[in-house]
């Protein structure tokens, strides 16, 4: 230690007292304490001409201001003022080595000279990285719009470091209100946009949502990733099909942060995006995030398959003891058969009431062998010449694990020589594929394959799917695996609904009702216990799905129904499309669904006076509407 | 040979000696020239610096401090206590047990209430099999990740902890090195205070503990160490880290972090592939590979050097150990040289290549190499009766005064910037240590670097050797 830097210490070890007495000082005090005061505030000034002297002092306020607050800050504050101890910081921001001028900023954003404020701004571009972070932390420091000043007018970058202390700094502020940050979000300056969206997620600022989202498809990796962990934070669901789409061009971490997102706020709707990304995704850590996102949205969607036995496991296949034939082919095949007492005839009659499960599995030597071929060697794949004599659930299991290019020749395939079996599996592609060409190829067939069936019925032509044999008549799907309760637009509106605002959704949802209303009511036929409403549902699912009975067909056309038990609903392709242009006539008389809410409140005001009901909405209801379900139901 | 072709030869290997040791002494002016720059540099960038206040940032970012395990039973509870509580917010302990046969393992699912974790584990992933994965069941070790895995050596040890960490950087140390509480925020700051360059490696100083009082994991007081052998270690060091490095630091050309406290940018590093499991250099071969990775890409990086005394370890005292650890060092210089042989004196790679790289070639490797036989000529010459003792004895008085000068000027340095040995009598020990030390340290390492070629060179095979610690003193 030199001599002076010990004269030094000395120096300020002897006045750091001195000024504590002098900064703690108050008016009301006696007379000789005031008397001291003023002595000591005279002696000080005479020391302050002495160059060594000013600079004691003035580190030694600087180092007291990290201690005190309150009311003892502001005087400390004041009393550097006031001996004019920053006219010497003033004099730093002249010299010519860069330390001294940022030390110069330091003191004066320190010690709060609000005045420097103009004078130390110009400094936030400097070239010397050091006085430039200095003047940034100042600037923010001294004035509430001082960080206003810097994103808007800063040029070069802001380091994660430097962030960090703006943030820090700006966080010391009493009372502060911070400016909506999302206006910076369009800023040229990409550290500018880092910024901006660390601070709104650090000030909760949730009204950039278009902003953020476009962020997503930002070049930079970093931006976008920050913008997805934004996302996450405000629970931006709207971001989720933008981040499907950046999520091949992003780099590892931006893709396990979009995969968190989705983990997070993802529907069993992207499941599928999900699955796709485990199967084609190289990197390991990225695709078992997907594997553990899928299972967040839904348990079990991915079961362990590594290190297991190797046990051959097939479906079970119910069998009746008419099918003899196809048991010994079985046995061939070594595929487990499970064997089951066969009910007599009379006592396999089934309950419609007790509708649950809408499945039929029709076994026989084609459908089991094409099974055995292509779901158990899925890497045999899916073609058109196979797609006609699987089930649409075997070719959906199938498509989820083809790759891009896989898909699109199969649909260059189905678009020469598609069924209308296909239907179901198309509508499938049309809806869940991620890739719009290939979601547009899906739906110009089905365009292609509904023209053609109109064609068929209006010129009394037989269509071959649905005048041939048992084999493959029956649409084996299984709509629970599908779709969710949740997937109806119905759900949520029947959580809200009051007992007569459920049944009325209910019915509606019998009449226009897609497959997703199929298996909500079906939920709600085991979750709920009310009679009325569940009779309503019965009703419902009777429209969506009716009898084989109904539709005037022999029974002989159902399929062995006789033989299958656990197997209560047989959805005939031909009957459904026959109920389907009965439906279709009565859509166009159907109540809008924002009528439906003000019938309710109607009925709410008014519960006897249904024929005021009728008159204002019989232009638009089908008579049928409130004289003969409704009233049934509801009394 | 006759006469005059061997005054040839004198002649040429004289003018070759001289060459040798002006460009040495010059290099080593340099060095202590752009090491004092760089130190002031960052003293006076670092006074603007509170620390402490970004230490509990929710903000700031995450770091795994990567520990590989072999054999550590005795201490390794302690030093995991010591790791656990540095003061950083957003920071893991990884603990890779690399195949212990000791209780290793089983002592810190005791003291840490370890219970085994499910996690995926890519099938591909190149290391030695992971046998399992502890999690502590208390909130207090929250910060605690232990893999279990099999042998496969200390970098095979850190590629896994860095394959399994999911933090941003990755901090690869000796488990029985003494961090102290700042170290972590002083590391991320030098990570992330760049604007312009991607911070790829950040390393430090390695100070000597031998002798030291810890306690609690905490360094209680500083004491020069008692032993010789550790003295002329810790001057060696001091010369090292507080000067070449620093030195090589303010050119941005530092090609080596010590491995017993470097950290990483997890992504670069896996990008460029980790550790090499085939050398016993891997410090330095991640460098030179994440600096050729960075050049290939384009990507405007550096490598951050700080001089803060913030890592302590225990050096070897006794000779066997010494040896072993210095023919391992010039086994892996060699080795990493080779591998990167297409950096010398290739522009691609700037003044990496054309000065770095061959610095590390002439004066790293072939230095002791050429001490080594120019001591045996001297003696041959003399038998011969041809040594210039005129040249001879200036060579020898210029060389050992350059060698005092600067060890003095390095201890003169420590004692200005950090000033860890405050007793006088401290200093002056040193000094003599840097007088002695030509003549009685010197010889040891120059023979250790012949030892470990010898090896190399006719593929003798040679493992790491094993490090015997005393195991730092407690406080009274």
């Amino acid at each position: 230690m030199s001599a002076t830097t010990k004269k030094i210490e000395a120096k300020r070890a002897e006045l750091a007292p001195v000024i504590s007495n002098f900064l703690f000082h108050t008016p009301e005090g006696p007379k000789e304490e005031q008397k001291e005061y003023v002595e000591l505030k005279i002696t000080i000034r005479d020391y302050l001409k002495d160059k060594q002297f000013r600079r004691v002092v003035s580190e030694v306020l600087f180092d007291l201001q990290k201690d005190v607050s309150g009311s003892t800050r502001e005087r400390l504050f004041k009393l550097y003022q006031e001996l004019g101890l920053h006219e010497d910081a003033y004099k730093k921001l002249n010299s010519w080595q860069w330390h001294k001028i940022a030390k110069g900023i330091l003191q004066l954003s320190k010690m709060n000279v609000k005045d420097a404020y103009h004078i130390i701004k110009r400094f936030v571009n400097d070239r010397r990285s050091v006085v430039r972070k200095q003047a940034e932390l100042a600037t923010v420091s001294l004035r509430t719009e001082g960080i206003e000043y810097v994103l808007d007018s800063t040029r070069f970058a802001i380091s994660e470091w430097q962030q960090l202390k703006l943030i820090e700094v700006l966080g010391n502020k009493e009372g502060y209100r911070p400016p909506e940050f999302k206006d910076w979000l369009i800023s040229s300056n990409k550290d500018v946009v880092l910024f901006a969206l660390r601070l709104i997620k650090h000030y909760n600022q949730i009204g950039a949502e278009a902003a953020i989202t476009t962020l997503v498809k930002h070049k930079n990796d970093t931006i976008k990733a920050a913008a997805v962990n934004c996302i996450i934070d405000f629970n931006f669901h709207s971001a989720l099909p933008t981040m499907k789409r950046v999520f091949w061009k992003s780099n590892n971490d931006v893709k396990i942060a979009i995969l968190n997102a989705f983990a997070e706020m993802g529907t069993p709707s992207d499941l599928f995006f999900l699955e796709d990304v485990s199967k084609n995704e190289k990197n390991f850590l990225v695709a078992s995030k997907a594997q553990s996102a899928m299972n967040r949205i839904q348990p079990d969607a991915v079961l362990p398959s590594k290190d297991l036995i190797d046990v051959e496991e097939v479906p079970v296949v119910e069998s009746s003891t008419k099918e003899d034939t196809e048991l010994d082919f079985l046995s061939l095949l070594d595929i487990a058969v499970i064997y089951e007492e066969v009910l007599p005839a009379e006592q396999a009659s089934i309950e419609f009431s007790e509708v649950e499960v809408y499945d039929v599995v029709t076994v026989t030597e084609e459908t089991v062998e094409s099974y055995y071929e292509n779901h158990l060697n899925p890497e045999k794949g899916l073609d058109a010449a196979n797609a006609h004599t699987m089930s649409t659930q075997e070719k959906m299991d199938i498509y989820i694990h083809m790759t891009q290019e896989e898909r699109i020749n199969l649909l260059l395939e189905l678009k020469e020589s598609s069924k209308p079996q296909d239907i179901k599996f198309l509508e499938f592609i049309a809806e869940k594929e991620d890739h719009s060409e290939i979601r547009y190829k899906a739906f110009r067939i089905l365009q292609g394959l509904e023209k053609n069936e109109n064609q068929h019925v209006n010129g009394g032509v037989d269509t071959p799917a649905v005048t041939e044999t048992n084999e493959t008549d029956y649409t084996v799907v299984d709509y629970d695996t599908i779709y969710k309760p949740e997937d109806s637009v119905f759900y949520p509106l029947f959580n809200y609904g009051d007992r007569t605002g459920k049944v009325v959704l209910v019915k509606e949802a019998g009449k226009i009702g897609t497959d997703k209303e199929v298996v909500f009511l079906n939920h709600l036929l085991e979750t709920e216990t009310d009679k009325v409403l569940l009779t309503a549902v019965k009703e419902a699912l009777d429209r969506l799905q009716p009898k084989p009975s109904d539709t005037g067909k022999d029974e002989s056309e159902t399929v062995n129904l006789d033989s299958i038990r656990n197997l209560e609903v047989i959805v005939d392709v031909e009957t459904l499309d026959e109920h389907n242009s009965e439906e279709k006539e009565e859509a166009d008389q159907r109540l809008p669904l924002e009528l439906l809410f003000l019938n309710e409140s109607l009925e709410d005001e008014n519960p006897n006076q249904e024929e005021e009901i009728e008159q204002l909405f019989s232009f638009e209801i089908a008579p049928e509407y409130f004289k003969d379900d409704y009233n049934k139901l509801v009394s | 040979m006759s006469s005059g072709s061997i005054e040839i030869l004198i002649q040429y290997m004289n003018m070759v000696f001289l060459t040798f040791s002006v460009v040495l002494f010059s290099l080593f002016t340099i060095m202590g020239y752009l090491s004092a720059r760089n130190s002031l540099h960052y003293r006076k960038k670092n006074s603007f610096n509170d620390l402490s206040k970004i230490m509990a940032s929710p903000l700031a970012p995450s770091i795994t401090i990567i520990a590989p395990a072999y054999n550590e039973g005795m201490t390794i509870v302690e030093n995991v206590r010591s790791l656990l509580s540095l003061k950083y917010v957003n920071y893991e302990v990884m603990v890779v047990n690399d195949g212990s046969k000791d209780d290793t393992l089983e002592k810190l699912i005791a003291a840490f209430h370890l219970e085994k974790i499910e996690k995926q584990i890519d099938p591909n992933w190149r290391s030695k099999p992971i046998r399992g994965i502890y999690k502590s069941t208390q909130k207090s070790f929250g910060k605690l990740t232990v893999i279990d895995k099999e042998n496969g050596g200390k970098s095979d040890a850190l590629n896994t902890g860095m394959y399994l960490s999911e933090n941003r950087y990755v901090g690869c140390i000796d488990v029985d090195c003494l961090l102290l509480p700042d170290a972590l925020l002083h590391i991320v700051k030098s990570f992330s205070q760049r604007s312009k360059k991607k911070v790829i490696a950040v390393g430090g100083v390695i100070r000597v503990a031998n002798s030291c009082t810890i306690s609690g994991g905490t360094l209680e007081q500083i004491n020069l160490p008692t032993n010789w052998l550790a003295r002329f270690q810790l001057l060696e060091y001091t010369r090292s880290f507080l000067l070449g490095r620093m030195a090589w630091g303010r050119i941005d050309s530092l090609l080596i972090i010590s491995g017993a406290f470097g950290f990483f940018d997890r992504e670069v590093a896996i990008a460029a592939g980790g550790y090499d499991t085939n050398t016993v250099g891997e410090d330095m071969e991640i460098v030179f590979r994440m600096r050729r990775y960075m050049h290939d890409q384009k990507i405007p990086y550096t490598i951050e050097y700080i001089p803060d005394p913030l890592c302590w370890t225990e050096v070897p005292e006794s000779l066997e150990v010494l040896v072993k650890q210095r023919d391992r060092w010039s086994r892996g210089n060699l080795e990493t040289l080779k591998k990167h042989k297409e950096m010398f004196f290739n522009p691609k790679y700037g003044t990496l290549g054309l000065l770095s790289y061959p610095y590390w070639f002439f004066y790293e490797w072939l230095s002791p190499i050429l001490e080594f036989f120019g001591f045996f000529s001297i003696i041959i010459f003399y038998f011969m009766g041809i040594l210039n003792w005129e040249f001879f004895v200036a060579i020898t008085a210029a060389i050992y005064a350059f060698s005092i000068m600067f060890s003095f000027y390095a201890i003169l340095w420590d004692v200005y910037s950090y000033n860890q040995y405050n007793k006088t009598k401290d200093i002056l020990i040193l000094m003599f240590c840097a007088i002695i030390e030509p003549v009685a340290f010197h010889p040891i390492v120059v023979w250790s670097a012949i030892k470990g070629n010898y090896k190399k060179l006719f593929n003798i095979q040679s493992g790491w050797g094993a490090m015997t610690r005393k195991g730092f003193s407690k406080a009274a």
